[in-house]
């Protein structure tokens, strides 16, 4: 092998290091989310509930995503087990009638309209489809934020190369487009945009 | 096999970097992300998440009273329509009504207390306590009760509110208070039927659902005068609906919308109105067309033996005569006065514009002498008795302070200037109530939402909730057939610094008790009486008030977007009255009114214009305006502000001034640049200019003094200031 | 259920200019619904953003003859050779086929104002400024409808966000059809003389419909061909004879400023 040729190869393999490696190190930020929530005990056999329990389209077919505090409250008006969590969200947020500032991984941008009732309701479509199975997770992962966008990574997906291994990964306008044309649904821009 | 540095071996590195960089996510991803934030950076604003809910209240923006149904964002209201059904609005709103959530965001809003320094064109503020503000009113009202120098004033921008009875029953027990109200204002104008009938003659309205013909000297029949109802009601014939409305006649120096949507627009030289409508009863006596036994019997100055009677005034007035005083042809009047006989039941109405200042005593007296003419004030008449909403006892009328115009009190006779503009009303040229206080030494004190409209002259302010932030009632409507209550209550949080007008009030005269307990004593009063009808929001129906079963339960409905509506009753039978009032030269000072000592009989300077000032009632008098409402006078010249003048182009070129060109009009007040518009629908001679300011759409670094086309009037030139006369030179 | 199966609409409007009173109702209710921004100091007609437009006209006829009218103009929602659509280089128009709403998306737009000279109307706008509103009223801006930034042509989509609320809402029942109550645009609620008719002209017992065939009814410029979906109606014929006019003469996509 040349020596020119190293010196070609070790930049190349730099730019990979730093391409794959280093980059999504940096544009995402890694926060935690302000409480610890277990879906696996709320969805577990000791309590039972379901997702739409926390996760309800109301009868206008509005999504109320994450739970208000009031709701939680409904439950956890006191300490009700011994996680320390638990203790941690009954004094800082119930007791002081503060809402949870929760980062929502799911989270789309102001020009997305993204309906609930549509694709749950009239296209029977499962939360995990989306949402992924997180309905068994003892713990919150931490929020990564594209310190560019401001969108969660869960936007993009997980793999920075955009290459997706399960369904519910990417909810990127490309991920939306593709479901609708398999299904024949909707088509305008303005079906998904306001 | 060491590696050499060398000019070649870093390019090839750079160019190897380049290469596998070209094989990984990096310069892709950044460039999504890229033109992302392009779209969604801190350069545009992020709209509201939250749970959307909906509420109900009623729109105090002018006594009309309109049900306001609010979709809420995190409780904020963000969008605003009328409530389905509502007696008033039946689901509609007015462009001031829509944006009506928008007035506690406007950019000349106030937090806190402030003392006012007013510069060339700019104002500045201080902030101060609101109790050294309140200290010095004490002070000053103390002064005034015990030494007896200057009297107490309150300028009530919205009369006939529950707040407005507190604040007469307070000044009456002042003993030199004044109690203040702007002279467009609806009780001005049924004072002058007072005058005619000697007592009292009782809260009046009209039914509209009487009338046939709608003859109107300038009032904004068809633009806001009435409720979106009624207005729609007389509409009704246009279009395709092939229901029945009012004609309506417009009598009108200026190229109003009601002119402009009017069946039949007679245009009128300015302030000449009396005169018209002593021609148009002149032919109504001519010809026999009115209840001659009627008026004979009541009237006690119809003919009088040695004396001038209405007859004689009436008498001089011929078709001829009128025509010459008004512009009007003579056919016209003829025809006109045959077609208010004919097509009955008819209604004149004399309210005046709210911008433009009312008619004057004298042509408010002669336009009701038609309607009594006509019989639209009696029995079977279109202008109907209803009775007082109920109100406590403390307030019964003994204790209360007379209403008073500007006219009514003497020059440099206020100590003490209140200004209760927490609520828009109709406006007052500054000019008029400035020389009623007491040079150098009086203290002037608005409560207000904003810096806006008579607030900038005064020196201090004392922030108010605004708009949606205020609990307050709305007083029934001139229009309304029968009383009417209603509530407005808050659907935002007001912001800390801030007090009612009620709290204000109760501070300086040392006063317990809130609003809220004042209008849930006049909600008790109204329970008591066991009268009328209640409009829910809830249900979009009315249903009799004693099927409430609580005082609370109606002011559940009533702070929800309901309203509370009496019963009508029989309208008294007309009583014994004199058509020309009952002061001492009340002939001569008709007479005057019709002759018209007017600007249009006096010989003209050279190059004089005739001003003619307009408003909107919801957009003049307080002049708070939604930032939104740029997009109705700058951006779209649907509505004209204060810096437009428009002109016939005959008078444009007389003037030398053309469309779209700067324009300056100076009196001994000052001077205004506007801009000229030409429209050949205009009057000749005349100059058609909206008493409101420019809207605020966005903060300025300083606060600039609004210009009002009511701060030229010269206040000595007329009683009112309907038409007035300036320079108006190119600029 | 399949696509095929939902019903296609073709969303109009019918005006009745001799009801219009020209106060401006629908103009202001459409910038709150649609979050259009308070206008810059130095804004004015050819610059501002209104994508509601009432304009004044006359019948030209001097003093005391005059006769006025009020045109409400925004998008016409051209069906066929939507002129907008055809010059985008873009694809940010489009036709949508299941309401024939024509829709602007502003991401796309480059800001190039080739479709603002192509609309027959000028009922399309350009952002000259970034949106801005006064302290705090961010909070009360419409959560439907997102704003949008500088340097892009926005446009009337007859309030398409209340669109998205009504199919939500018959969605929450199981539902693909909205239940036309449910969607009606913000100009049509707040006209205080109910001169603003809306609804599907495909459907021939709704309001719409049946005054678009009224003997009153016209379109403007119909001999372009664009079969527009915005009908107006008068019984004045000198109103009539205006929809062969251009009717408004602005420069606005022309000049700034």
């Amino acid at each position: 092998m040349q020596k020119g040729a190293l010196w070609f190869l070790s930049g190349f393999g730099l730019a990979l290091l730093i391409g794959w490696y280093a980059f999504p190190q940096l544009l995402y930020r890694s926060v935690d989310q302000p409480v610890q929530f277990s879906h696996a005990v709320h969805a577990g056999e000791a309590v039972g509930m379901t997702c739409d329990g926390c996760h309800a389209v109301s009868d206008d077919g509005r999504f109320a995503g994450i739970p208000t505090l009031e709701q939680c409250a409904g439950c956890h008006v006191d300490v009700l087990g011994a996680s320390e969590a638990e203790k941690y969200f009954v004094e800082e947020y119930v007791r002081q009638e503060r809402e949870v500032p929760w980062h929502v991984y799911a989270r789309q941008p102001d020009n997305a309209h993204f309906s609930h009732a549509d694709h749950v309701k009239v296209g029977e479509i499962a939360c995990e489809r989306c949402h992924g199975p997180h309905g068994t997770s003892e713990t919150l992962r931490p929020f990564e934020e594209n310190r560019i966008t401001g969108y969660s990574r869960d936007i993009w997906g997980v793999n920075i190369s955009g290459v997706k291994s399960n369904p519910w990964e990417g909810m990127k306008m490309d991920d939306c487009v593709a479901c609708h044309k398999e299904n024949n649904r909707r088509s305008a821009c303005l079906a998904c945009h306001k | 096999m060491p590696l050499t540095l060398t000019r070649r071996n870093v390019l090839k590195f750079v160019g190897g970097s380049i290469a596998g960089m070209m094989v990984t996510p990096l310069p892709w991803k950044l460039l999504d992300d890229v033109a992302i934030w392009t779209q969604n950076g801190p350069w545009i604003p992020k709209v509201p998440r939250g749970p959307i809910t909906t509420a109900f209240s009623t729109c105090a923006l002018c006594s009309a009273g309109c049900g306001i149904q609010a979709r809420c964002v995190n409780t904020i209201p963000y969008a605003l329509s009328g409530i389905r059904n509502h007696p008033a609005n039946n689901g509609t709103l007015c462009p001031s009504g829509v944006a009506g959530h928008h007035l506690a965001y406007h950019p000349l809003r106030l937090k806190s207390p402030v003392q006012l320094f007013r510069r060339e064109e700019t104002i500045e503020v201080q902030p101060v306590s609101s109790e050294e503000i309140l200290g010095k009113i004490s002070a000053a009202v103390a002064i005034s009760r015990n030494a007896g120098e200057g009297t107490l004033a309150l300028l009530d921008q919205r009369p006939g509110r529950s707040v407005s009875l507190f604040y007469r029953n307070q000044l009456a027990m002042h003993g030199r208070g004044v109690y203040l109200v702007s002279p467009t204002d609806p009780i001005l104008i049924t004072q002058c039927l007072d005058e005619m009938v000697g007592t009292s003659f009782g809260p009046v309205g009209y039914n509209l659902e009487r009338v046939r013909t709608v003859l109107s000297f300038s009032a904004p029949v068809l633009d806001g005068w009435g409720t979106p109802v009624q207005t729609s009601k007389m509409l009704a014939h246009r279009g395709s609906s092939g229901q029945k409305g009012a004609r309506v006649i417009q009598i009108d120096s200026r190229y109003s919308r009601s002119a402009q949507l009017a069946d039949q627009w007679i245009p009128i030289k300015p302030n000449t109105e009396a005169a018209l409508a002593f021609g148009l009863a002149h032919v109504l006596l001519r010809e026999g067309l009115y209840d001659k036994a009627l008026i004979q019997s009541r009237a006690l100055d119809f003919q009088t033996k040695g004396k001038h009677s209405y007859f004689d005034l009436v008498g001089r007035f011929t078709p001829d005569h009128t025509a010459e005083c008004t512009g009007v042809s003579r056919d016209v009047i003829v025809a006109t006065a045959r077609a208010l006989a004919a097509q009955g039941p008819s209604l004149v109405i004399g309210d005046g514009d709210s911008g433009g200042g009312p008619l004057g005593r004298e042509a408010e007296m002669a336009v009701w002498g038609i309607n009594i003419l006509l019989g639209a004030l009696g029995s079977n008449g279109a202008i109907v008795h209803h009775r007082a909403v109920p109100a406590p006892k403390e307030f019964s009328a003994n204790g209360l302070s007379p209403v008073q115009g500007v006219s009514d009190i003497p020059d440099h006779s206020i100590g003490v200037l209140l200004i209760d503009a927490s609520e828009q009303g109709d406006p007052l040229p500054w000019s008029l109530l400035e020389r009623k206080l007491i040079p150098d030494q009086s203290l002037v004190v608005a409560f207000s939402p904003t810096l806006t409209g008579l607030a900038q002259h005064t020196h201090y302010i004392i922030p108010t909730p605004a708009h949606l932030e205020a609990l307050t009632d709305v007083p029934t409507m001139l229009s309304s057939a029968t009383g009417t209550f209603s509530v407005s209550s808050p659907l935002l949080r007001r912001p800390e610094g801030t007090m009612d007008a009620r709290e204000i009030m109760g501070k300086i005269f040392e006063v317990e008790g809130t609003l809220e307990e004042l209008l849930k004593q006049r909600t008790s009063a109204i329970f008591e009486s066991r009268r009328g009808r209640v409009f829910k929001a809830s249900t979009g129906s009315s249903v009799q008030l004693t099927e409430l079963g609580s005082s609370d339960e109606l002011w559940a409905e009533l702070t929800a977007g309901g309203m509370w509506m009496d019963d009508p009753v029989r309208s008294k039978p007309l009583p014994e009255f004199h058509f020309m009032g009952r002061s001492p030269a009340a002939y001569e000072r008709m007479l005057d009114a019709g002759e018209g000592i007017s600007s249009s009989n006096e010989p003209d300077a050279p190059r004089k214009i005739t001003v003619l000032p307009y408003g909107r009632r919801a957009e003049v008098g307080g002049a708070q305006l939604s930032p939104l409402m740029t997009k109705l006078y700058q951006e779209s010249g649907l509505h004209r502000s204060s810096k437009v003048a428009v002109l016939n182009p005959a008078t444009a070129k007389e003037f030398n001034v053309a469309n779209g060109g700067r324009g300056t009009l100076v009196t001994e007040r000052g001077t205004q640049e506007v801009t000229i518009r030409v429209d050949g629908a205009v009057m000749p001679g005349v100059a058609e200019i909206a008493v409101s300011p420019e809207p605020v759409g966005q903060a300025g670094t300083e606060i600039v003094q609004e210009q009002d086309i009511l701060e030229l009037i010269v206040p000595d030139q007329a009683p009112t200031w309907r038409a007035f006369r300036a320079t108006l030179q190119k600029a | 259920m399949d696509q095929t199966t939902v019903k296609k609409s073709r969303y109009g409007m019918a005006i009745d200019l001799d009801r219009c009173t020209g106060c401006g109702a629908c103009l202001i209710a459409c910038a709150v619904e649609n979050n259009v921004s308070p206008g810059q100091p130095k804004v004015n007609e050819r610059n501002g953003t209104t994508w509601m437009r009432v304009f004044e006209v006359q019948d030209g006829r001097p003093f005391p003859d005059a006769q006025t009218a009020f045109i409400p103009m925004m998008c016409q929602q051209c069906e066929v050779e939507t002129p907008c659509v055809s010059v985008c280089p873009q694809n940010a128009v489009e036709v949508d086929p299941e309401t024939g709403i024509v829709g602007q998306i502003p991401q796309r737009c480059l800001g190039c104002r080739y479709c603002m000279t192509a609309c027959p109307y000028h009922a399309r706008y350009y952002n000259w400024w970034d949106p801005k509103w006064p302290d705090g009223m961010e909070k009360a801006l419409n959560p439907d409808v997102a704003p949008r930034m500088r340097g892009v042509v926005e446009k009337c989509n007859f309030c398409h966000g209340r669109l998205h609320e009504a199919r939500a809402r018959a969605a929450a029942q199981g539902s693909r059809q909205i239940n036309p109550s449910d969607y009606i645009p913000a100009c049509v609620e707040a006209c205080p003389v109910q001169a603003i008719a809306f609804g599907d002209l495909n459907d021939e017992s709704t309001d719409v419909a049946l005054l678009a065939r009224s003997e009153r009814a016209f379109r403007f410029l119909a001999r372009l061909g664009t079969e527009t979906k915005v009908y107006y109606l008068s019984g004045r014929d000198w109103v009539r004879r205006l929809a062969d006019r251009e009717l408004a003469r602005s420069k606005k996509e022309t000049l700034h400023g």
